[in-house]
């Protein structure tokens, strides 16, 4: 599990940190029933506060990737498994883009765009 | 490294690890063979523990148990670690290996002729005299054996085939990174140690009801020692950050670790732990420290005075990629070698 923040950046330092996160189970280097580090261990290693952590860690729960048992830590969920597939889906989506000349910027804001006008 | 040096590496591999077993194995054979007529029958195959024979049968069941050791195990060796050498990997281990090869099959074929040789004449097998001669001489020949085959080798510097150094990750001047990992160890081996705990629990209270209270505790011991090691040995919690890469087991204990000024290389490699390391677990080989759980993909990072720890754990190639990351940033690894 690779975790980097960098704290010049706009996005604050708990998203980064759930965003590495998810970003490693959609590549399927984190799976269901792995266990994430434990939160004082990441934030002695990042150098961060440990409630920042904790914090990334109840976003992650609030989406339904890791389940948060006492004693047991952060175990990650099967919705972590269906998050790889997605991304199998997003890189055929991208593809088609590219094949369309569509850069994937444009193909992001045009993503962005058509959720917000389902929602 | 041309062929001309490195020919004379696997060659004389080939002719300690399985030439000379061969023709320790032929020879015993024959000589055991041609006295088949002066041995009792059946003759002794078995010697209990004060030295007397306690177990007897034909010369055919000796033949075949020498055989299948004495060809049977270099063969095993030559199998595992000879591929590997042919593929280019150098080190030590490898002319290790071959020598255990060579010894394991001298000490069995000295043992076996010698307790063969010691029962002819005799009409029957119970007379047959202390095996503990023939002991001393096949450790001896073992040791012999295996000396000779070291040195009948030339020197090997160590070589590790396919090591891919992975693109340093490119960090931004103020921003932090961490990789953590757990590495476990391979299901079968989980299993293995599990029946070996299971069959110990099992016998000590066999031990206990029936009386034994000695062997019980002794049994039960053990069964600690091998609980214990397992803890210590079969998951390890691996971590790169700014202050360098840390293993550290599940139990707490050991911990292994390589300062972030102290990494001089970090890359990726396969590792065949009995080919390379002897085995599975925490292995001490000459230049490399081995945390090796399984087969397969494996973390390799060089100290500044070149010595090596070697970590099987997955991804490690984003591990290696951090770690040279964060040591150049931290000065540890110039742009040109020292």
């Amino acid at each position: 599990m690779l975790i980097r923040i960098d704290a010049s950046s706009d996005v604050s330092i708990f998203e980064q940190i759930a965003a590495a996160i998810r970003t490693d189970m959609a590549a399927g280097r984190v799976r269901p029933d792995d266990k994430l580090p434990s939160a004082r261990e990441v934030a002695a290693s990042l150098g961060v506060n440990l409630h920042t952590v904790l914090r990334a860690y109840q976003v992650l729960r609030d989406e339904g990737l890791v389940d948060m048992r006492r004693g047991r830590g952060a175990v990650v969920t099967s919705a972590a498994g269906d998050l790889t597939e997605l991304v199998g889906d997003i890189r055929k989506l991208g593809a088609r883009a590219a094949a369309l000349g569509m850069t994937p910027d444009a193909l992001a804001s045009l993503v962005r765009d058509s959720l917000k006008a389902t929602s | 490294m041309s062929e001309a040096i490195q020919a004379p590496v696997v060659r004389r591999f080939i002719i300690v690890a399985l030439v000379a077993p061969a023709f320790l194995t032929v020879a015993a054979f024959a000589l055991q063979f041609s006295w088949r007529h002066d041995l009792p029958d059946p003759i002794a195959t078995h010697w209990g523990p004060s030295g007397a024979a306690d177990g007897f049968g034909g010369l055919a069941t000796i033949l075949i148990v020498a055989a299948v050791l004495g060809l049977g195990l270099p063969a095993l060796i030559a199998a595992t670690t000879l591929p590997l050498l042919v593929r280019g990997a150098r080190g030590a281990n490898f002319r290790f290996m071959a020598s255990i090869a060579v010894g394991v099959s001298a000490l069995f074929a000295v043992l076996n002729t010698w307790t063969v040789d010691m029962q002819r004449g005799l009409t029957d097998a119970h007379n047959a005299p202390s095996v503990f001669p023939a002991l001393v001489a096949g450790f001896g020949a073992a040791a012999v054996a295996g000396v000779a085959g070291w040195l009948f080798q030339p020197h090997q510097d160590a070589v590790v085939p396919g090591l891919s150094h992975p693109v340093p990750l490119g960090l931004a001047k103020d921003e932090r990174a961490v990789w953590m990992r757990t590495a476990t160890m391979a299901r079968p081996f989980r299993i293995l140690l599990f029946v070996i705990l299971a069959s110990l629990g099992v016998a000590s209270s066999g031990l206990w009801i029936g009386g034994q209270t000695v062997a019980a505790w002794i049994y039960l011991g053990t069964m600690a020692l091998v609980a214990l090691a397992m803890a210590a040995t079969t998951a390890f919690h691996v971590r790169v950050d700014h202050t360098g890469l840390s293993a550290i087991s599940a139990l707490g204990f050991p911990r292994f670790g390589v300062a972030i000024a102290d990494v001089a290389d970090a890359g990726v490699a396969q590792v065949n732990g009995f080919a390379e390391f002897g085995g599975w677990g925490i292995r001490l080989r000459p230049g490399a420290l081995g945390i090796i759980l399984r087969n397969g993909e494996s973390l390799q990072v060089t100290r500044r005075n070149g010595k090596c720890l070697v970590i099987t754990v997955d991804d490690g190639e984003t591990a290696a990629a951090l770690l040279m990351a964060l040591a150049k940033r931290a000065g540890a690894v110039p742009p040109v070698a020292p």
